[in-house]
């Protein structure tokens, strides 16, 4: 699968199969994960992978976004320094967030289904994994293999979002 | 009308969780989060209430889960369809309950 199919083909899954995620498929999606950019290369990010059913339930107990039981999570959480100022905390988000994106492409290409989400509790996440004070969940990827294959949801066009030389200049296809 | 338990204890937790959860991120989620998380809320308290096997009449409930659950998530993508449900829900909520009262008032 080439880059651009992978990117145009992803979809966010949300009904999965009873399917389990074997170890060494979690493990090549955290190594996609690894590779991702971050700023400074400084690699803040901390990957907690979720099977077990009990802290499964728990989970999506307390993430009113995630709407059936994937095979596994993997939490993306940020190691944050003490005194990180806000650029710093900004970075956090996105190296998480391109982590996260790789880990959804490598398991489009593997035929495991993803939604990232941003709708839990977060105090009540931070509790179920004994997560350290300084350590934040920034995102929750959810894996599975899909029981939906849902049509891609409306794009706007390029000319509307996308510019020349200067913003308010369109990009002409 | 019966005085039954329709939702499990497990059940009371789970909707608990939810219910806490929701508050707590709504506060900077968007907007229309709210609403939706009301209507999946009450979809979820469906859920167990069907699952409990202690309803006198499920059809109704049954019929206005689907419906929910078939197109709460337009939410994101169309929202005058969702609109429309939770227009329509209410309505077939406020009709199911006058029949109900009706039926209590004249004991049937």
């Amino acid at each position: 699968m080439d880059v651009m199919e992978a990117i145009m083909g992803r979809r966010s899954i949300r009904q999965f199969t009873d399917r389990p995620i074997d170890r060494g498929e979690l493990e090549r999606l955290l190594e996609a994960a690894r590779w991702a950019p971050s700023g400074g290369n400084q690699q803040r990010w901390r990957f907690v992978v979720v099977t077990s059913l009990s802290q499964r339930e728990l989970i999506r107990k307390f993430a009113p976004g995630i709407f059936a039981m994937p095979a596994a999570f993997i939490v993306v959480c940020a190691d944050k320094e003490p005194d990180a100022n806000p650029w710093k905390l900004a970075l956090y988000l996105a190296d998480c967030s391109i982590a996260s994106q790789n880990i959804m492409l490598a398991a489009h290409e593997m035929g495991i289904g993803t939604c990232v989400a941003l709708s839990y509790a977060k105090s009540a996440i931070s509790e179920i994994l004994e997560l350290p004070e300084n350590v934040e969940p920034m995102l929750v990827v959810t894996l599975g293999y899909p029981a939906e294959a849902p049509e891609p949801p409306p794009r706007f066009e390029l000319s509307k979002m996308a510019f020349e030389q200067r913003y308010g200049q369109e990009w002409k296809s | 009308m019966s005085q039954r338990m329709v939702v499990s204890e497990e059940g009371l937790y789970e909707i608990l969780a939810f219910l806490f959860s929701s508050a707590h991120i709504l506060v900077n989620e968007p907007h229309l989060y709210g609403t939706f998380r009301l209507i999946d809320g009450a979809s979820r308290l469906m859920g167990f209430a069907l699952e409990s096997g202690q309803l006198e009449d499920t059809q109704f409930l049954r019929q206005l889960k689907d419906d929910v659950d078939g197109k709460k998530f337009l939410m994101m993508t169309d929202e005058k369809t969702y609109f429309e449900l939770l227009e329509r829900a209410t309505r077939a909520m406020a009709r199911e309950m006058k029949k109900r009262a009706s039926a209590k008032t004249t004991g049937s």
